[in-house]
């Protein structure tokens, strides 16, 4: 299912747009806090202002820390704008040097009050984000303010602040826990042209996202994807007609657990794309969800054409696919096949269970990608395959190595979909949970690592699992 | 389809000097040298006629062969070969066959052993086809013919770029500049990996579609080239453009979006081939040239496996050469086969 692209080289003629203009969850998080100005400020005489020294640099590894010393060295940016500006407007402002460095010395300006907002604009915002801070710096290190920031340079102290901005393609960054816990958001056709991913986070790392609703989505309901070592768990989350539940593409180290994708055309995918950068799909762990009945018309079409499709693995490396409930698929319950010239290979299934699907575990490998590769895929007693003999193709009794090396078994055909609707005419979700008390009084925090998953304790869950999120004609 | 550099010359100097860094060939019409740091007939803006002429050389030893071949490549497009006083703007470009290059049999591949392989292919351009095919005929005359087509392409219209035999401009998408063409056509030493393939098109059967269903076939606009996601005829392809109802403007087996580089992972190749009509069918004498062969193969699975294209097509012959470097009167055509082989 292919995702639009991301920056990646800078060829001319290989345009990869950014995702910008889609509703993320993900960075309206991220912004919150930076832009809030703290109250007028008392007068005072501007002669006695200390400087403000304001330090650019080019943020490398998104730690939040500004790192000058070898193995990173994090360069100035020259000729980022630094704006200084009082409680009534006055500002003073200039360009960083070669070394990304200005001082201005408010006290020859028109400032007053001693109190001041400092803002660096992004000397390219078609390249650059602002860079995070960092969580906690330790002693000695030199963490990265926000690109707007506040110093207090009465009665002559002076202040001085890094901040930084970082290259996405340079390295993926921090990501703040997208869902508090005990919330369960509606996000429901969003916006309105172009909505393609409900929550969204590409290109982040280290978060949760949990209890949320997704639905009436063209593209997929829930999306992670581009990260090296994502550290994102996705869980207790409810996505119903949407063209795709949940969608991960190059994404490592990612686990979706004890969510609900029913009723989608596609409950949940993870493939390798080479239109965003960190293909192939790789590590994932996909456990304990019920993914039902994903033939649904009354949703965006999937543009590539999927339809009745349980969990699809594409092109991936190494996707574990543990005790789920894959059932009422019309096309394949699982679904494990090529991506251009990436084998699907090192999958597992085990422990799920299936019943009603078209086929309920479905092969196929190509030529182009090298031929069949060595996958667990685990045929429970009962489960119709294909290609139906199953054993000769794949079993996990076989060991590791590559199986029938030359193996090039013809594509699998799913179920052609029906015409799509557009996604504001997707029926609205039921009254859904909300969070307890005052949703605006939760603080922003940053990015914590996600609870570790105990797979062993998981269990194949009931057909109603989450159910009462679901809307009453999807239970 | 039209080569980059015309639309250069037509779009003013910000292309050309970019191409003229990169590119060994003449501007249009005027006469040309064969040397350079690459072989002319690549970068080189491109004429209206080319022959290609596939030979064996019966194991003849090549060096010579090359280096005589080069030599009298210099006297035809020169002007100083007595069976071509005008060459006008003739180039030829010279591969060979390269164990390392193999393509695989692909979907709609439907020649038999005598229109593949060869040891050593030419193609000759240029914007008279009677300098074309006596500089062909003078050049090949010590050898056997394997396989040849002599091709057209359709005159450039206001907007710079000809259209193929379906109607539809071609050529818009290449790379262009230093680093497009570094990335995607040219080796470390000067070489290119040339793929041919004579495309035989149901021409009929594809006109029989309503103009609104060819366009979705191709994912451009006729009368104007622009994509079906919007804008003029060099805007970029929005491959994730939607409608509300979540199916792609341009639609999901439309040929640019197979064709499309990105989903393969790998640079963009030069297309640079030429309309035929006749004896063989009518079509595309489909030429890329590519750094890597990955690039072409990989592209051409994605047309196997859902390029709506494939209904109005079969290819009758085939080939894969490595286009020599670039030589001179000191350092002949054959000599990197020497140095490396
Ligand atoms: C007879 C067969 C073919 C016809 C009639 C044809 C025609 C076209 C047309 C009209 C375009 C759009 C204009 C343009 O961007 O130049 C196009 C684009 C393209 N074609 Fe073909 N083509 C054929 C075969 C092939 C083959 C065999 C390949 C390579 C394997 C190929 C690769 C491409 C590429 C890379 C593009 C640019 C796609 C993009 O927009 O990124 N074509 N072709």
């Amino acid at each position: 299912m292919s995702k639009a692209r991301h920056v990646r080289s800078s060829g001319a003629h290989i345009r990869r747009g950014s995702r910008a203009g889609r509703l993320t969850l993900a960075i309206a998080m991220g912004g919150i806090g930076m832009l809030v100005f703290p109250g007028a400020q008392q007068a005072g005489a501007a002669g006695d202002d200390g400087t403000v020294s304001v330090r650019v640099v080019r943020e490398i590894n998104a730690n939040g820390i500004w790192d000058h010393t070898a193995p990173i060295l994090e360069p100035g940016l020259p000729g980022a704008v630094v704006t200084v500006t009082d409680p009534q407007g006055h500002t003073q402002s200039g360009p960083t040097d070669d070394q990304g460095q200005l001082t201005l010395d408010p006290s020859t300006s028109s400032l007053t009050g001693g109190k001041y907002r400092v803002s660096v604009s992004n000397p390219d915002p078609a390249v650059f984000s602002p860079a995070f801070a960092a969580a906690s710096p330790t002693a000695g290190q030199t963490s990265l303010s926000p690109s707007v920031d506040f110093v207090d340079v009465s009665g002559g102290k002076p202040a001085s602040i890094t901040t930084g901005f970082w290259n996405p393609s340079d390295y993926t960054q921090d990501n703040p826990r997208i869902i508090s816990a005990h919330q369960r958001d509606a996000v429901y056709g969003v916006g309105a042209g172009s909505v393609y991913t409900d929550i969204y986070a590409f290109n982040r790392q280290h978060g949760t996202i949990a209890n949320s609703y997704a639905s009436g989505s063209a593209d997929s309901g829930f999306y992670v994807g581009q990260c090296l070592h994502c550290d994102i768990v996705v869980t207790d989350n409810v996505a119903e007609y949407n063209a795709v539940g949940y969608e991960s593409a190059n994404s490592t180290g990612v686990s979706v657990v004890r969510n609900r994708f029913s009723r989608n055309r596609v409950g949940l995918t993870m493939s390798s794309d080479y239109q965003e950068a960190f293909a192939p799909q790789r590590k994932a762990i996909v456990a304990g969800n019920v993914v039902s009945d994903n033939n649904e018309a009354q949703t965006p079409e999937q543009a590539d054409g999927g339809f009745g499709i349980g969990i699809g693995l594409g092109g991936s490396t190494g996707v574990e696919v543990l005790k789920n409930r894959i059932e009422g698929n019309r096309s394949a319950g699982l679904l494990v096949s090529p991506a251009e010239d990436l084998a699907a290979k090192d999958n597992t299934a085990k422990g799920n269970v299936y019943a009603g699907n078209g086929t309920d575990l479905a092969f196929w490998s190509s030529a182009q990608s090298g031929g069949t590769q060595a996958n667990c895929l685990e045929r429970p007693a009962g489960a119709t395959t294909y290609p139906r003999p199953w054993r000769a193709v794949l079993g996990c009794e076989s060991g590791r190595g590559p199986l029938n090396d030359a193996e090039d078994i013809a594509p699998f055909r799913t179920v052609p979909g029906p015409a799509g609707i557009a996604f504001l005419d997707v029926a609205p979700p039921g009254l859904l949970p909300t969070m307890p008390g005052d949703p605006a009084s939760v603080p922003y925090r940053r990015a914590q690592a996600p609870d570790p998953i105990d797979i062993g304790s998981l269990t194949v869950p009931p057909r109603t699992w989450l159910a009462e999120a679901a809307r009453r004609s999807a239970r | 389809m039209t080569g980059p550099s015309r639309r250069a010359l037509l779009q003013g100097a910000a292309g050309l000097a970019a191409l003229s860094a990169c590119s060994s060939g003449p501007e249009q019409g005027s006469p040309t040298t064969a040397y350079g740091v690459h072989q002319a007939g690549v970068t080189t803006a491109q004429q209206g006629f080319g022959n290609l002429v596939v030979l064996d050389l019966h194991h003849a030893p090549i060096v010579p062969v090359l280096e005589a071949l080069g030599e009298e490549i210099e006297r035809l497009v020169s002007g100083r070969a007595a069976d071509v006083p005008e060459p006008g703007d003739l180039t030829v470009t010279v591969g060979v066959a390269d164990p390392g290059l193999v393509l695989p049999t692909f979907a709609r591949d439907t020649f038999g052993p005598e229109h593949c392989g060869g040891d050593l292919v030419l193609q000759v351009c240029g914007s008279d086809p009677v300098a074309v095919l006596a500089a062909s005929d003078r050049l090949t005359r010590d050898h056997a013919v394997r396989w040849s087509q002599l091709g057209f392409s359709g005159a450039a219209g206001k907007d710079g770029f000809g259209r193929n035999l379906l109607g539809f401009h071609d050529g818009i998408v290449q790379p262009r500049g230093r680093e497009e063409l570094s990335a995607g056509v040219w080796g470390d030493d000067g070489s290119t990996v040339m793929v041919v393939r004579r495309i035989v098109l149901d021409v009929e059967g594809f006109n029989d579609l309503a103009v609104d269903q060819q366009e979705a076939v191709i994912g451009r606009r006729k009368s104007t080239g622009a994509p079906l996601s919007g804008g003029h005829l060099t805007s970029p392809l929005d491959l994730a453009a939607k409608t509300p109802a979540g199916a792609y403007l341009i639609p999901v087996d439309a040929h640019v979006r197979r064709a499309h580089p990105l989903a393969t992972g790998r640079p963009l190749m030069l297309r640079r081939g030429y309309s035929f009509a006749g004896e063989q069918g009518s079509g595309l004498l489909f030429i890329s040239f590519q750094r890597d062969l990955a690039e072409f193969i990989q592209t051409q699975y994605r047309l196997d496996a859902g390029d709506a294209l494939n209904r109005y097509l079969r290819v009758t012959a085939s080939g894969v050469f490595r286009v020599l470097p670039g030589f001179s009167a000191s350092r002949g055509l054959g000599a990197s086969m020497n140095a490396d082989r």
